[in-house]
């Protein structure tokens, strides 16, 4: 019994495994770092070259990586490190006897899993069909000589994007007064986007064009177009579903009903419904002769449909305020406008700030509907890539390639959310 | 509030009435109604006139002129196109289906198809979803991490490019039955054929005796009750455990046992999957079209990453002074996780558990991107064959809203069921 309480004791002493830490002493120094960096780049030269290299070169490969295996051995033997190492695995893999059995198990399956897809993503000639029609992916039929436009778009954002990060960010609090002019910045976009991208004046292959001739929205597509749909469908939505929130929080029966049953409405069907009249209805109700563009129609659907949800979010948040916070602030004398813009408000949405987040990404990652109907975003285009008669066979490529970026984008979203979370201090009181 | 308490005062300072918020509430509420009626009645109105320039006509007849359509319905002329024959095929027909059926028919067929792909997915989820999320929670290390990461993917990705996934770069890309004469098919002990055309496995069939073995079964279960109802009432009588969980379940085996020998032929048997001599398909088994199965794969792995984080989330909710005190008791850790640890989960778990099953309801009407016919692909037809956009979109809009009320009011009532009845 006491041996058992000593080994739990020693066991609770010992510093809490770091794995960056174990990075750092074994393997992040400059010279393995490049050592390691040349010998992949070594090896899909090989694999890329149909692993014909000539017998000295696979030999040299192998002696490099020894010698790479070698030397991080040896680094651990002289920092004592081994111990160390083998005992944080008996820890989180030898937990118990079918606990390694499990453990076993799952190593094989993963190893197997990372033997098929390294050779699988290593076998070079398959991604051509990513190569060959990367611009096609990446803007759509947007008119070659125009590319810098959407360039310079995707700066503005991305530069927007980073602006955002160091105003809410930890960097310099000094920063943080300029929130309001990112703000207004942020409800600009979508008009600043569209003079880029879509420009003014005469067509652009109209003689009299200057350099932002306007480019029909026909030509737009792929990643562009889906962000495009999500930034304008995010930063409208916005406004929209704080107001219907506050609708929904009315003390007027009319505006209370025509709120609630909005919001219900839409959330109780498919997005692909609320779409489908966007693009095939939305024509029907509005007058004879007056068209819209179809960019236009899908992204006011995505908006309709996300305030809704965002809505609901931020309902949460404003039943999270505590009553006292309305009566002091009538107390001192505050206005119902400037009660819930001053003191609800901001309380209502720091508490939902994740939920919010999730709301968007989940908007991002649904924009992907729109190649149901037509519209030829990131996912529309990969799938016209697969319309090509060379590389109809080229399908896992083309999901896992678009997969990916979606991937990039929702968590590179979820990050920025828990930056700014910190930074505002949700849940702290 | 204070003017009726103090009238006199009120009188002689009278608020003007455009800053009396009695007479503005009504104000602002006639606006905003006024508003939005007008807004609607040009939306319809503009959609009347548009209709009557395409030549759909079923909107100049009242809708409560009720037709005759055969000598049993009667329907609005607004509707009336539903009973036209359909003249299309449809892939899936859990219910009888031929192409002369009328639309209203094959609305029906994309119905049940949609309820068969939503209960399905549901269960299928929920098994994965926690199986996962307590994974996640592991004391292994590697398991935990290999659950994170396939949340995480799939998380993060778009549903319909998983299903475009899962439908043509896995199931389409299986090999064909057969290439000549060489069966090419990859066989798996059971034997499951894997095909481009579907996968074969094999399957429980019904025997001539299978109604009479279904009596006893029923009997089994009405006799376990009262077995379950007894022990427990003697239970309470001596103050400690008769095993009353493993009383229910003997006598309800042996009961379903002993009908089973009883009966003259097996009640039940496997039947098993054969090549057809046509050399197309398969005899006996049960085929699953791939269409069917990317659907089903798509939804439960992407709605139980889902349900995943919400089980983790609502099992670590559970605050560590309830386990501490059930091991105090003496609970074993299963006692512990079934009477301590999962009721209380449940609490916080159910509420975004019924938001997952309606999404997951809600997103197989993606199945029109892998062509299964449920109600959103059979009424994108209709709609293409009839041009009848709105009524479509009404009936399609309609279903999906008594779906998610459906769903929504049983498990409310489940959660009230589970919820802590405080003081």
């Amino acid at each position: 019994m006491t041996s058992t309480v000593s080994a739990m004791q020693r066991r609770d002493d010992r510093p809490p495994f770091e794995f960056g830490y174990w990075l750092q002493t074994n393997v992040l120094s400059l010279g393995k770092i490049i050592t390691l960096l040349l010998l992949i780049a070594l090896n899909i030269w090989i694999i890329g070259a149909g692993m014909q290299a000539n017998p000295l070169t696979t030999t040299a490969v192998i002696m490099l990586w020894s010698v790479f295996g070698g030397l991080i051995a040896y680094n651990m033997v002289r920092h004592n490190h081994v111990h160390g190492t083998l005992r944080e695995v008996k820890v989180r893999i030898y937990t118990s006897l079918h606990g390694a059995l499990v453990s076993l198990f799952l190593l094989v399956v993963l190893g197997l899993a990372l033997y098929a897809f390294v050779r699988y993503v290593t076998f070079w000639p398959r991604w051509e069909a990513i190569v060959v029609n990367f611009r096609l992916l990446m803007v759509g039929r947007y008119p070659r000589a125009l590319t810098w436009r959407p360039v310079a778009a995707a700066l503005f954002v991305a530069a927007l994007g980073v602006a955002s990060l160091l105003t809410w960010g930890p960097v310099s609090r000094r920063l943080f007064r300029y929130r309001k002019v990112m703000i207004g910045l942020w409800l600009a976009s979508p008009i600043i986007l569209g003079i880029i991208l879509y420009g003014v004046g005469a067509a652009y292959d109209a003689p009299d064009a200057g350099p932002l001739g306007t480019v029909n929205t026909r030509l737009w597509g792929g990643l562009m177009l889906t962000l495009i749909i999500s930034v304008v469908a995010i930063v409208v939505s916005f406004p929209l579903g704080v107001s219907l929130a506050l609708g929904r929080q009315s003390h007027y029966p009319v505006v209370k009903y025509f709120c609630i049953g909005y919001i219900e409405l839409i959330r109780g069907v498919p997005l692909i419904t609320v779409l489908f009249m966007a693009e095939f209805m939305l024509p029907l109700f509005l007058p004879g002769g007056l068209t819209v563009d179809s960019l236009i129609r899908v992204t006011v659907g995505f908006t309709l449909f996300s305030a809704a949800y965002l809505a609901e979010n931020v309902r949460g948040g404003l039943q999270a305020v505590p009553r006292g916070q309305y009566e002091a602030a009538y107390a001192v004398g505050l206005n119902t406008y400037q009660t819930t813009r001053r003191i609800i408000l901001p309380q209502a949405l720091r508490a939902v700030i994740p939920a919010i987040v999730g709301q968007f990404i989940g908007l991002f990652k649904d924009t992907s509907l729109v190649a149901i109907i037509g519209v030829f975003d990131l996912l529309s285009i990969g799938r016209a890539v697969l319309g090509q008669q060379e590389y109809r066979s080229r399908q896992a490529e083309i999901y896992l390639f678009v997969g990916l970026i979606y991937f990039v984008g929702a968590s590179g979203m979820s990050y920025a959310s828990r930056r700014l979370e910190t930074r505002l201090g949700v849940g702290e009181r | 509030m204070s003017a009726s308490s103090a009238p006199a005062q009120q009188n002689k300072s009278r608020i003007p009435f455009y800053r009396d918020t009695r007479v503005l509430a009504v104000l602002i509420q006639v606006v905003f109604a006024v508003f939005v009626v007008v807004f609607f009645v040009w939306l319809f109105g503009n959609m009347f006139g548009n209709l009557d320039t395409l030549g759909i006509t079923d909107f100049q007849q009242p809708f409560f002129r009720v037709e005759q359509v055969n000598d049993r319905t009667s329907i609005s002329p607004w509707f009336r196109f539903l009973y036209s024959s359909a003249g299309f095929d449809i892939l899936d027909t859990p219910i009888s289906y031929t192409r002369q059926d009328p639309y209203l028919r094959a609305l029906t067929v994309g119905i049940v198809n949609t309820i068969r792909v939503g209960v399905i997915g549901i269960i299928l989820s929920t098994l994965l979803g926690v199986l996962t999320g307590v994974a996640r929670l592991s004391s292994n290390w590697l398991l935990s991490k290999i659950a994170l990461a396939y949340i995480e993917v799939i998380r993060n990705t778009p549903l319909l490019v998983q299903l475009f996934f899962w439908y043509f770069a896995g199931l389409l890309a299986l090999p064909r039955l057969r290439t000549g004469e060489e069966i090419t098919a990859i066989i798996l002990p059971g034997p499951v054929y894997m095909t481009n055309r579907g996968i074969a496995m094999p399957w429980i069939r019904g025997t001539p005796t299978t109604g009479q073995w279904a009596m006893f079964v029923i009997a089994a279960i009405a006799l376990a009750w009262l077995v379950s109802y007894i022990v427990k009432r003697q239970e309470i009588k001596r103050q400690r455990s008769l095993r009353r969980t493993m009383w229910t379940f003997a006598t309800f085996f042996l009961v379903a046992a002993a009908g089973w020998y009883l009966m003259p032929v097996q009640p039940l048997r496997i039947e098993q999957p054969a090549v057809a001599e046509t050399g197309f398909g398969f005899v006996g088994g049960l085929t699953v079209m791939p269409q069917l199965t990317a659907l089903i794969l798509g939804l439960v792995l992407y709605t139980g990453a889902f349900i995943a984080e919400i089980v983790r989330a609502g099992i670590q909710a559970v605050p560590k002074g309830q386990t501490e005190a059930a091991r105090a008791l003496g609970l074993r850790s299963g006692q512990m996780l079934r009477l301590i640890v999962l009721p209380q989960a449940l609490r916080i778990i159910i509420p975004p558990m019924t938001s997952q099953y309606l999404n997951l309801v809600k997103n197989s009407s993606l199945a029109t991107a892998v062509a299964y016919p449920e109600l959103f692909q059979i009424s994108g037809t209709i709609l293409n064959q009839t041009g009848r956009a709105v009524q479509i979109i009404i009936i399609v809009m309609l279903s999906y809203l008594a779906f998610s009320l459906v769903i929504s009011a049983f498990l409310n009532w489940y959660n009230k069921r589970v919820q802590l009845v405080e003081r």
